[in-house]
């Protein structure tokens, strides 16, 4: 008998017996999290932002800038808006990521080859697009 | 100059504005069972004469938020199907790095090609809600080889009939296919693609709809992120724009998600669709430079 037998919930799946039941659970709170701390973040740098020049404020809307980690770490330390919301987008995008490879350990876990590969590209593919964005 | 409909405003009645217009999309999206995105970049380029290539990026990044928040749920009350949707989302993520790599490159400073290929999109998007209806699964599909090696087959707890429901799963070449298309038009114009990945895990591969529903709203914050990567490193997020539109949509979207079993889908179906026709014409209006 499956978790989903016996209490309703887990993932739509007959066959997920081999899925140790705290794996689905445990991406369901990842994007919960993920979204939260994203949110607060993204809620916080909008309010410096507002509270801040005019004129900088005017300029956060018609375009991005290119940044780097490093400098972003800095300007959150300084408590820069635009750093802050940065920030806060970061973590909004890492979420699906970090969902991503949990999948990737459950299908490796219930020692499911093909998913396991299929999870894994999906992955790398993410990885080829950070690179596309951040090479010169 | 931040300015609404023409006239000057402050960064606070901005913030204030697209807020309630992103609450508004996300309201609209979740009642419909979509992302919302397509309304919100036209509505972001006609009302806030904001840059359309901006508007998108914006529109892309806020479907992670919306997509992961909703999934959340949806993964606890056990109707995604992770196996179709990490199936398919190899075909997505394609797609959308795709659509974001020719956004960036060829039409970089084409911004009247990207507001002319919204208008074939939202038609397509009005047509398929127009004539949406949610296909019985077949109990005998056409065998797929595919479907069976991958085990793709599921079955989950209808909460009405009380019972274990089980589809399967066929069509899988096809599904691949919309599913890819479904990508490139989240990279390029910044909505989730649930407009059409919905039918397509409907019609083609006999998926319930409810489980189509809900495993493409799970898999759209994969496909936006494949997207909002390339937009994201290159320094395109306008973060001024992003962060009300983001916040509206996800307020939106919670609201929509709790009034979703009280709304009369019909009507709602006929005003959205008049939206996106009225975006349609608004984005060709702007592309062929009728319209400023």
């Amino acid at each position: 008998m499956t978790r989903a037998e016996k209490g309703g919930t887990g993932p739509a799946r007959s066959d997920d017996s081999n899925v140790p039941p705290v794996l689905p659970r445990l991406i369901s709170l990842t994007l919960r999290w993920g979204v939260g701390a994203s949110a607060t973040l993204i809620l916080l740098g909008l309010g410096l932002l507002v509270l801040g020049p005019a004129a900088s404020f005017a300029n956060a809307t018609v375009q991005g800038v290119p940044f780097s980690l490093s400098g972003v770490a800095l300007g959150v330390a300084h408590g820069q808006a635009a750093d802050v919301l940065l920030l806060g987008f970061l973590v909004l995008i890492a979420t699906p990521l970090v969902r991503v490879m949990l999948s990737a350990a459950m299908f490796a876990t219930a020692r499911d080859r093909p998913f396991t590969i299929l999870t894994l590209s999906v992955l790398l593919l993410l990885g080829v697009s950070v690179l596309l964005g951040a090479s010169p | 100059m931040l300015v609404f409909l023409s006239f000057a405003i402050s960064p606070l009645e901005f913030v204030g504005l697209l807020t309630l217009i992103a609450v508004a999309a996300g309201l609209t999206g979740a009642l419909l069972g979509l992302g919302g995105g397509v309304f919100l970049v036209p509505a972001m380029v006609v009302l806030f004469g904001i840059d359309i290539q901006a508007a998108i990026v914006a529109s892309l990044v806020s479907v992670i938020g919306t997509s992961s928040g909703s999934a959340a749920t949806y993964l606890r009350e056990g109707v995604c199907d992770l196996r179709v949707a990490m199936f398919l989302e190899v075909a997505t993520v394609v797609g959308g790095i795709a659509g974001a790599l020719v956004a960036v490159t060829l039409l970089a400073s084409r911004p009247q090609v990207l507001a002319l290929a919204f208008v074939p999109v939202v038609l397509l998007a009005a047509v398929l809600m127009y004539r949406s209806r949610a296909s019985d699964v077949s109990s005998n599909p056409p065998h797929d080889p595919w479907a069976d090696r991958l085990q793709l087959h599921g079955r989950y707890f209808d909460t009405a009939r009380k019972a274990w429901v089980e589809y399967r799963v066929t069509g899988t070449k096809p599904g691949l296919l919309v599913a890819g298309f479904a990508g490139i038009v989240s990279g390029l114009l910044g909505i989730g693609g649930g407009v059409f990945a919905v039918p397509a895990m409907n019609s083609f591969m006999n998926v319930p709809v409810r489980i189509a529903s809900a495993t493409s709203n799970f898999m759209i914050g994969v496909t936006a992120t494949a997207g909002a990567l390339v937009y994201f490193f290159l320094g395109h997020l306008a973060v001024g724009l992003a962060a009300p539109v983001a916040i509206g949509v996800l307020a939106g979207s919670f609201a929509g998600a709790r009034l979703h079993r009280t709304a009369p889908a019909a009507t709602l179906k006929g005003l959205f669709v008049a939206i996106l026709l009225l975006a349609a014409v608004v984005m060709l209006l702007r592309g062929t430079g009728v319209l400023h």
